[in-house]
Formats: C-alpha cells, structure tokens, sequence
C-alpha cells in the first residue's frame, strides 16, 4: 500500500469551528427542542429528606388531575424496571439497588420517589404538588466520618458495612517480584512531608441541563430516545437491559449537547423513565431536567480527602509515597461507581519518578447524590494534594519549588515509563516544559511583579502546579482487570458517495470540543479531498456504529481520530485499485492527487493518478460512479466505497503540562483575584491548535472555579446550594490575563501522534493557584497556615492572613 | 421550575388595583417588573391565587419632580432612574443601581418592587433610609406615606396591609445634600452596601443593607463622628458602629464575622467619599 | 439555600379553591412577525417563544435569571425571559436570536465575530450572548463608551461553562471597534 501524507493542508491549522453559523443563529437543536406530536412531559418527585423510609405514597389526587397521564411509584415500577449496571464495576465493588425510582427507602436529598407524565410541564409540576409521601426520617449519614465510625448506620444493610470499594497500590502479583516497599522508603527518607488535603464535592453545571425524548412507534416495541448524553450506545445497553428490550429495536440519537464534562457520561434514570412510559402510555415522552433539581439529581465529582506523605532524599528526591484516601461517594453507586476514586490513585504519581509507592482508596456511602465522572476524573484529586505537598516539601528542604519539581519529573530519556502503580506513561518531555515555563516572559514578568508587590506590601504570590493527564484511555484488554465493562476501542466509518463527496461516520460525540471540525479537518488531510466536502454524522445509533466507551477519557481526537485514518486508509486503498483498473496499471503505481485549492489556478480535484506519467488522472467522483455501478470493478471486488475503521490503543496516551498563577490577595476582603494563568501544555499532535487552545482555556476557569469559588455544601445530608446564587461557577469578571504556550511530543501510541486535552485545563490550575496563595501569604505561612482545602474561600485566607501575621509577629 | 396557576388582573388605574388588593388581600401578589416575582414563582416558594400587573397603571410609570425632590412611580424601571430625571436628581440612586442585579433585570425590575420586596440585602432600601424617603401607599381607603425607616419590619415583610399598593417612592433632595454609596460583597453573598452622606444640613447620616433584617440607620453616626479627636478615627469609629449592627442570618457565605469585616471595609469607604467630610483621606 | 420569603403571607396557606386560571390570546411581534396563541397567564415568555412562535433558540438555563441563556430583547431593551410571562409581553416587541441576523440571512458584526474569535464551544449559551451583546453594541451606536473592564462586567450577566469567556469579551470588542470604525467611515 503506497503511503498517503497524513499530515499536510489541514490538520494543525485553527480551522474555524463548523458549529459557527448554526449556534451564533440560535440553530443548534439540543434535545429540548426536538419535539413530537402528543408528545407528554415527565417529571420527577424527589425525596426532601437525606435518609428516610417511605411510608406511604398517595398519588390519588395528583391522578385525578386534569391533563395527568400516569402517576407511578418506585413499588410500582419495581418489576418493570431492573437494576442497572454498572460502566465501572471496580473489583469488589458493592451496589444499591439500582432502580430508577427508589421503593422503600431514601438515601439522598433529590432521589426519585414517584414520576408523573402529563401534558406539558406545568401541569405536571401541579400534579407533583399533590402527590403525598409520608417519610420516616432515618439517621443522616452527614459525611465520610460518620459513615465510617463504629455503630454508624448502614446505608445498605445487606453490605455491612458503608464502604463500597477499596483499592490499594501496587498491586501484588503472585509470581511476579514483590513491588519497593513505601514503608522502608519512608524510614530511610531524610525528610517526610504528610499533609491532609480536601477537594470539595463540586459539579459541572453544563449550561444545558440533562433532557431525554422518546418517540413512540406503533409498530413496535421500538424506541428512539433523543438525550443529551456522551454515550449513545451505553445509553442503549442500559435501556435494553432495564426495560428488557432488545438492542436492536432501539435507537438512540445525541442531538446537539449542550456542554457535558462528563457528567453526561453515565446513565440516568430519567433516561430510562422516559422509554418506559413512552411504551406504556404509547406517545412521545419527555423530561427536561430543570436547574434547581439538577444540583441533587446530576452527577457530582471530587469529594475526596487524602493524607498524602512524601519521602525525600538529601537532594529532595522522592524515595516513597504513601497516601491515604477516602472518596465521599454518595448513596450508592453511579453507573461509573468509584471510577474517579480508582484513577486518582492508579495516577497519583503523576508525571514523577516515584520508586515506591502505598496507596489504599476507601469509597464511602453518605447521604449525598451519588459521584459521577467530571473533567479530569479523580486526576484533580490527585493533583492538587501532590502539587500542595511538593510546595510544602520545597519550603522545607530549602529548595525552589520549581526545582523541586525539575529533580523529581521522569526523565527525558525515561520514556516509556512504567511507574509504581503500573501505568505506562508514554511519552513526554517534562524538563524542557519546565524550562520553557522559566524562560516565558510572561512567567518572568510575573515574578518581577509579585517582587514588586510584596516590596510595597501587597499579598501578591506566584504558584505553580505541572501535570500529566491520562488520556486515549485506554485498550480494551486492560479494562476488564480494572473492572471497566466496555473496551477502549472506537469506530469510523467513512464513505465516499457516488458523488466523490465524502461521508464520515464517528462514534464519538460532540459536546463542544469541536470534533465536528477537527475530524473533518483529519478526514479531508487523509482522503486528500477538500474540507468542505467532508461532512461528519455523530451521535447516533442507527448510523454510528458502536462505540466501546464514552466521549470521555479525552479518547476523541487519539482513539476517535485513530479510528477515522483506519478507516480512511481502507476507503484509500479500495478507491486506489479500483482507480488502478480504470487506468489500467498495477495497483502499486497509482497514488493519490491530492484537491488543490481554489486560489489563482484552477482548482484540482482529488483523484489517483499512474505515478511517473502524464496520464489523465481519475477523479473520486469516477472512482465512486464505478464503485458504485459496480459493474466494472477488478476481480472478487465488491460494489460500494464504505469501509469501518476501528481503532484499539495498545497503550495510555499522557498529555502534560505546567501551569503558574499570579495570584492577589485582598488582605480586608480575603477574595483572590487570579491575574494571570501561564499555561503550558503537550498534548501531543495537535489536530486542531485552536480549538487545543480554546480546550486548555475552559477547563482552567472551570479548574480556577474550584480552587476558589465552587463546592456543593452539604448540612447533615441537606444540600445548601440548589441554584446558581448559590453554587459559585465563574464569571466574565473574574477571567485572568492568559498567557498560552505549547510544544508537540507526538505518542506512539496512536495513528495521529494525538493525545487528548479536554481535561487538561482543570487538573493543575487548582493546586497552581493555590499555591499562589500560599505564595502571598509568606514565605513562613506555608509552615503556619498551609492551605490544604479548595475552594479557598475568602473567610479561610483572612484567618491564614491572621495566622501567618501573628507567627511573623512572634518569631 | 414553573409558577403555580394563578389568575391575572391588569388593572389600569390605581383605584381598579385597589378594588383587586381590597377583594383578594393575602391571595394576590402584585407584579411588577417581575425579576423578584417570577423567579420565587418558578420555585414554587409562594402560590398566590392572583397576580395583579401594575404594567397597565400610566400614573405609576411617572418620574416627577416635586418641591421638596423626587418622586418614582412605582412600575418606573431601575434602568429608566438610572438614566433619567431621577438619576440625575439624585445621583447616589445611579452609584447603588449600577450594583443592583445586571442590565437585564435592571431593564426589568422596578425602584417600587425592589422597595416592596424587602430584601434585607438589597441596595436601594439602604438609599431610600438614609435619604429620608418615604413610600406612598394607597389602598380603598385612600393614601398614605411611611418614612423608609418605618417601612420595613423583617426580612422580606413591610408595614404594607394586604390591601395596599405601593404606587410611588418619595426622596427629598434638599440643596447641598452629598452622598457616596459603597457595597462590598462575595459573589453577591454577604452583601453590604452602605450610604453616606449629609443632606445638606452637615450632620452625617449612614444607612446599611445586608447587616441585619433590614436596612438600617447608624442612629448615632453624627454623635460617633464628631466625638472623635480627628476625621479618621471618626471614619473608624462610625465603620465600627455599623459592623456592630450585624447579626447573624442564614447566608451561608456571609458569617458575622466576615459581613462584620465587610460593613467596616465599606463604611470605611464610603465615608471617604463624602465631599468635605475628612479632607486628608477623601480618594482623590 | 437560597429561600425566598418564608414569611411571606402568599405561602400557600389558603384554604380556598383556586379560580380556574383562563387562558386568553396573546400577540406578540417576534422578529417583526406577529404570533398570536393562547397561553394561560402563567405561561413564561421563554415557553412561548420556544413552543408557540416556535423559535427554540433562546434557551433556558437557570429559571431563577441568573444565567441568561433566555435573553431576549423586549422592546429593544435585554430581558431574561424566563422571568417575564407571554402576557406581559402581549402587544410588545421581542427580538430573539434568530431576529439578529439580517433578513436575508447576514449575520450581524457580533455574530461573525463569535466565529471568528471563537467565542462558543457547545453553543448553549451563545444566543444569550449574542442578544447581550447586541444591547451593548446598540449603546455603543448611541454613543456609549466601553473599557475592556465595562464590557466583562456587562457580560457578567450571562453565564458560559465552555469557553472561559475570553473568546466571546475578544469578540464583543471586535465587533464594537469595527461599527466604531464604519460610523467613522460614514461621518467622513
């Protein structure tokens, strides 16, 4: 096979985004819009109380109701609904019951307790007012303390105890060498650090909320379930599986998503309410999650607390880690269960060459919505401990924090690195980030600045945080030993109409990551077509073929992207035979012809030429007339121009980078202003650099978000934020000078060279500003008041203020 | 999250909204620009059997000037005083208003609603206090006005019978009056704004939101300010009588403590801007 | 919590039946176009435009006015239309996102813009934005002046959870200097 050149026109270029006109128009259509004839509205009835039985339900009235269709308990629906399962099922991991509606008892404020479907939402809202539940309060599981000590309640009795999942690093591997012992690394450590660190339960707040719509055909049982998810095809499984329908009778659709993080990664009750009653009432079905359920009812993240302890060397070389950790994982658990809390500590050592390693993980059941996945799935958690503590470690070897880091990140050279808790890390050059950082005027400029400012007695601090990120997560034959049900693999179909125009079909999703144009970007690069006549379909199950995981684990533009060439390859390779026996010349003479733009010369069609002459190229459109008329065709070949690319990564793929805050503090307010974000980041082969950049930007104001502003408090089991005056996510006023810089270390690992970014943005800004503030604070507050929680809330900086004053004063 | 039926009344005279108030009292809430309202009716927080809409009412929607200042109908917009007659009549109206919600709901929401609503926290009572308005009420049994200081008797809950429209807010704009407001807040949680000033006759007033269960007057500024050996410790003796007004509420961001340090940080600031009140420390 | 007024004599408390709420007619222009139906006075203006005008680009996102995705023009002045009703709407004017461009399809300065600087990612929010923004540059037309830090704080009125809010501000200020720049043409 004649190699094509991957690489040249678009891909690596800010091609402008194809959304663009549609969503400036107001043309998007997200699943609220999509709307059926007699279509009815369903809503849900949600327990007020954190740990309750439930008594009695009448749901007499709220029947009699005019334009009510159904009233429907948990009891009710118990035999019609089965449990779910489980996208993550860890090893050893324990569930709840797993229906979409609880029957007799509630562990979180906001879980199901009755549905009603009527003919729009307000009169449904009406009907929900008069739906009665007699609950018998039970005692509040308020947070992970109270769950773990002795005599606590059980959430769920049958497990005996309110621990749903441990996990412990390294692995020990009959037959294989014991792994380096942490403890003994610790004991020969010239300096131990350990620290407790607090992230707080936070949430994504997708400025689209969660909706489902469901289409009922007469024929049937057959469903089409339009819902704002990251996953079509789990969606699907998991319908079937509940409702006890067969797969191939439904079909599932993504329209536009409006924003999802990977909150809309796991599956939903609602997704599978709203099919049920579809079938049941034989009309369209539809939910649209409003605002203020969405705080109890969408998955949150984070909510974890670690005690992290490092050993160092006389050089302030890591010899040992050892953490422990507890998850605050809610009542039960999600469709990805503890998922977030396996990863932090399977990537707790981050982009360091750590020789030992003890890591045990602890999820625990409280009275809380049940965790889910968002951006960076446990790597913040990881982060922002390990960041926090260096800095602490730095202060007291006396070394420069940035050093530190330099001593410690795996070596150039040490790639592929395995590290203690098994991870292969593929790729990097974590050095040269640094000294890029160094050198960045920016980065210097800020330095100088807060010199400046703390000379003329502001609380100004400098921080900094580096990373690495797991992404193209991750081969199919590593999922089952870490207890994933689905592989890691993708799927692209791609087609090249009559027309010579061509089709692509991917099976991952958009969200607003702009793979609409960067897989069009790599479609039209690989086939040598232009870009406008690439048009990529997503999203749905009919068309998309199944897809092993979700849009998430920033797997698109490596496994999605991945896929795409396999496929293109295999479409390239048919059209360049069939081009070969319309020429009349051997196969391995023919290659392709890349379109030529239209600026000054006329333009050049794609097409296949005999290489070395000056024959008449063949277009793709002749290519594609002959495939399809089929008549023509070289010997045992089939008619059509559709072939599948699959793509299954045979390793990780780590994306990387270093971020530094210039942080203020307001010494009367205790607010932090962030002033500047020096991001550098590597994500390998960048698809599209634009559209990288805008990835890296969101994510850190959403990673900024949770150092400083955003949590989800909770008092005994009831949730003090429920709106958006409440649950603090940031605003166009708080936007710091960016400063961004990137360099390209291409993974092995994936056809493209490409990692992902999507989650880059939120892993390290955290820990980075925060260590800002820390900054600010004085050099001696680190000792004194050191920082150990996010959000950094403005109370929490005054009492460190006062702290850090008062030990200057008396020292 | 949507509103509860109810039915809805558009009267267009004061007198027909009156009748409506006088008919159905506690059953009926009244509408005007809404962003207060509609919002506690999407959360289904109060279930009224009607809605009286005072859109329709010309009278409210004047802004006039009168002998002793200024008076705004009821239904008059925030963003209409900001940029209009009463703006300019009283222009500490403009400093708070640019804090009050976003252009949006300030194209919206009403000068009389905001009055009406009562929120402890929310700016414009504070201006109205310390400038010595009063709110006219009119019910079937004619009118009325109550100073500001008397107006408000809790979070959220006025003087106001259930039969009474608000129809106007009253400010007197002696000469010589000078006022700065000041706000300080966390993403709008523990909000405290103040306002300063003297209305024309030198004695310093000061009047706060966001302390305690309503706005309220520093009733011995003048005293604190004047016993004191020099203009800045007179600004820290009044900064400190207003943080002695906190108490406690349920602002999970706003502890005393912190609205305590907050009111200082504002009163504090506000002072400094009154013209001529403490010369060395006026912001230049 | 965020609670409204709990003291609040309209909590609900009444004993006596609730009067059927009628439905009555409603005609409000939208993009210059008049839309009549019938709403029940409870019907959000947000809900008829996206059901009965049948324009589903201003969305909903909070109900509570705090994110914005529902803003609309009422009467040429920016409104969050989850917190007004249809009936208060009847007879007035509204310009929604779909009303920004011209008619005959051009997008607006600001709307060229956002794809230019990118200033969306998963769109959501973007017709809020783009209305907002619309307000702003109308202001500016009537000689308004806007520095960097005037402009974040007018766009604080809406929420974004993609783009971290730089593409849409670099946008906005794009758009304001290229109509500064074309009055400028037009008074030479």
């Amino acid at each position: 096979m004649s190699p094509t050149n991957g690489t040249s026109g678009y891909v690596g270029t800010g091609v402008r985004s194809r959304n663009g006109v549609r969503f400036v128009r107001g043309a998007g259509r997200y699943t609220d819009d999509v709307h059926l004839p007699r279509e009815a509205t369903l809503v849900v009835l949600r327990s007020p109380h954190p740990h309750a039985l439930i008594v009695g339900i009448d749901t007499s009235a709220a029947k009699a109701m005019d334009g009510v269709y159904a009233v429907t308990t948990g009891a009710e629906l118990f035999d019609h609904i089965g449990p779910q399962r489980y996208l993550w099922d860890l090893p050893g991991q324990r569930t709840g019951p797993g229906r979409p509606v609880a029957r007799d008892r509630v562990r979180h404020v906001g879980e199901p307790v009755a549905v009603v479907v009527a003919r729009d939402q307000y009169v449904a809202e009406d009907a929900l007012d008069a739906i009665v539940v007699e609950y018998e309060p039970l005692p509040v599981l308020a947070d992970v303390d109270a769950a773990l000590a002795d005599g606590a309640t059980l959430l769920h009795p049958d497990w005996g105890t309110n621990v749903q999942v441990e996990a412990a690093w390294p692995a020990v591997i009959p037959g294989l060498p014991e792994p380096p012992s942490a403890d003994a690394a610790l004991n020969a450590a010239h300096l131990i650090v350990e620290e407790t660190f607090t992230s707080a339960r936070i949430t994504a707040t997708s400025m689209e909320t969660r909706g489902v719509v469901c289409d009922y055909d007469p024929s049937g049982p057959s469903l089409t379930i339009y819902t704002s998810t990251q996953s079509p095809h789990q969606v699907r499984e998991g319908v079937g599986a509940m409702l006890g329908i067969p797969e191939h009778r439904i079909r599932v659709i993504a329209p536009d998503v409006g924003g999802a993080f990977g909150m809309k990664a796991v599956l939903y009750p609602e997704e599978v309410l709203v099919p049920y009653f579809a079938l049941a009432l034989r009309r369209p079905v539809r939910f649209a999650e409003q605002r203020d359920e969405s705080f109890v009812a969408s998955t949150p993240s984070r909510a974890q607390r670690m005690t992290l302890t490092l050993g160092f060397d006389t050089d302030g070389r890591i010899l040992g880690l050892r953490s422990r950790y507890t998850i605050d994982l809610g009542s039960a658990p999600s469709t990805c269960g503890a998922g977030t809390g396996w990863a932090t500590g399977a990537l707790l050592c981050g982009p360091y060459a750590i020789p030992a390693v003890d890591i045990r993980a602890t999820a625990v059941v409280t009275n809380k919505t049940p965790l889910g996945a968002y951006r960076g799935f446990g790597q913040p958690e990881a982060n922002f401990p390990m960041e926090r503590l260096l800095d602490i470690a730095a202060s007291k070897l006396g070394v420069d924090p940035v050093e530190l880091r330099r001593r410690n990140l795996i070596p150039a050279d040490g790639f592929p690195y395995t590290n203690a808790t098994g991870m292969l890390i593929d790729s990097g050059a974590y050095q040269n980030m640094l000294e890029l950082l160094e050198q960045r005027p920016a980065y210097v400029d800020a330095l100088r600045e807060r010199d400046e400012a703390r000379a003329a007695g502001r609380h100004v601090g400098v921080g900094m945080a580096f990373y690495n990120e797991c992404t193209n997560f991750g081969p199919s034959g590593v999922f089952p030993l870490i207890g994933i049900a689905t592989g890691g693999w993708d799927a692209t179909t791609i087609a090249v109409e009559p027309d010579g125009t061509v089709r692509v079909t991917s099976s991952q999703t958009p969200m607003g990551q702009g793979i609409e144009t960067s897989f069009a970007q790599l479609a039209a690069d690989r086939l040598g077509v232009g870009i406008d006549d690439v048009t990529i379909r997503f999203g749905d199950t009919a068309s998309s073929h199944y897809t092993a995981y979700a849009s998430g684990a920033s797997r698109s533009a490596g496994i999605g992207g991945s896929s795409l060439i396999v496929a293109a390859e295999a479409v390239l390779e048919k059209m360049r035979r069939i081009a070969a026996h319309l020429l009349e010349a051997d196969p391995d003479d023919v290659e392709l012809v890349r379109a030529a733009p239209e600026n000054g010369s006329a333009p050049t069609p794609p097409g296949f030429t005999v290489r070395g002459t000056s024959a008449e190229p063949v277009t793709f459109a002749q290519v594609a007339a002959a495939a399809y008329q089929g008549g023509g065709l070289p010997e045992g070949m089939a008619p059509g121009l559709e072939e599948l690319g699959t793509f299954d990564p045979v390793s990780l793929g780590f994306s990387y980078g270093v971020v530094a805050a210039l942080v203020e503090l307001d010494a009367v307010t205790g607010q932090t202003t962030v002033r500047k974000l020096i991001f550098g980041h590597d994500c390998g082969t960048q698809l599209n650099p634009r559209i990288v950049e805008q990835q890296v930007i969101g994510g850190a104001l959403q990673g900024q978000g949770a150092a400083l502003t955003e949590e989800l408090p909770y008092a005994d089991g009831l949730p003090l934020a429920g709106a958006f005056a409440d649950y603090l996510v940031p605003l166009a006023t708080e936007i710091p000078e960016l400063d961004l810089f990137h360099t390209e270390t291409p993974t092995p690992f994936t056809l493209n060279g490409a990692k992902g970014v999507g989650e880059s943005g939120v892993i390290a800004a955290p820990a980075a500003i925060v260590n800002a503030i820390q900054d600010a604070l004085g050099p001696e507050s680190t000792t004194s008041a050191p920082i150990t929680a996010i959000p950094v809330l403005p109370e929490r900086i005054l009492q460190a203020l006062t702290t850090a004053r008062t030990t200057e004063e008396t020292t | 999250m949507r509103p509860p039926p109810f039915d809805y009344l558009e009267p267009t005279t004061v007198a027909e909204a009156c009748a409506e108030l006088d008919r159905h009292r506690d059953r009926c809430a009244v509408l005007a620009g809404g962003q207060s309202l509609v919002a506690q009716l999407n959360a289904r927080l109060i279930r009224p059997d009607f809605v009286l809409s005072i859109a329709r009412i010309p009278e409210l929607a004047a802004v006039e000037a009168t002998d002793a200042g200024i008076r705004i109908g009821a239904a008059v917009t925030q963003r209409e005083v900001q940029r209009g007659l009463a703006g300019d009549t009283v222009p500490v109206l403009r400093e708070a208003l640019e804090r009050v919600g976003h252009v949006p709901t300030r194209n919206r929401g009403t000068v009389g609603g905001s009055i009406a609503f009562a929120d402890p926290t929310a700016e414009l009572p504070a201006v109205l206090l310390a400038l010595g308005g009063t709110v006219v009420l009119r019910s079937a049994g004619g009118e009325r006005t109550v100073p500001a200081g008397e107006f408000w008797l809790g979070p959220f809950r006025t003087g106001m019978r259930p039969d009474e429209l608000l129809v106007a807010v009253s400010i007197p704009v002696p000469a010589g009056g000078v006022w700065a407001f000041e706000q300080r807040h966390f993403r709008r949680h523990a909000k405290v704004s103040v306002v300063a000033g003297t209305a024309g006759d030198g004695i310093l007033t000061v009047a706060a939101a966001g302390l305690t269960d309503t706005a309220v007057l520093l009733p011995d500024a003048a005293a604190r300010f004047s016993s004191c050996a020099s203009p800045s410790e007179g600004i820290a003796a009044v900064a400190a009588g207003v943080a002695d007004l906190v108490t406690p509420n349920a602002d999970h961001y706003g502890s005393p403590a912190y609205r305590r340090r907050l009111a200082v940080a504002a009163t504090e600031a506000a002072l400094r801007r009154v013209p001529g009140l403490a010369p060395e420390t006026e912001a230049a | 919590m965020t609670t409204g007024p709990n003291t609040n004599p309209l909590n609900g408390s009444s004993p006596t039946p609730k009067l059927e709420a009628k439905p009555r007619a409603v005609t409000v222009t939208v993009n210059g176009d008049p839309v009549v139906a019938l709403v029940e006075p409870r019907t959000l203006l947000v809900d008829f435009l996206r059901e009965k005008a049948q324009l589903t680009g201003t969305h909903t996102g909070c109900h509570q006015g705090w994110c914005g995705a529902c803003t609309v023009l009422l009467d040429g002045s920016s409104t969050r239309s989850c917190l007004t009703f249809a009936v208060q709407a009847d007879s007035c004017e509204v310009t929604t996102v779909e009303g920004i461009e011209s008619g005959d399809g051009q997008l607006s300065s600001l709307q060229r813009a956002l794809i230019e600087h990118s200033g969306f990612q998963c769109g959501f929010c973007t017709p809020g934005f783009v209305v907002l923004g619309t307000e702003i540059l109308a202001e500016a037309a009537d000689g308004a002046t806007f520095s960097r830090d005037d402009l974040q704080r007018r766009l604080a009125a809406n929420i974004c959870r993609c783009t971290g809010y730089r593409g849409i501000l670099d946008a906005l200020e794009h758009a304001l200097a290229e109509q500064a720049a074309t009055s400028a043409e037009v008074a030479r």
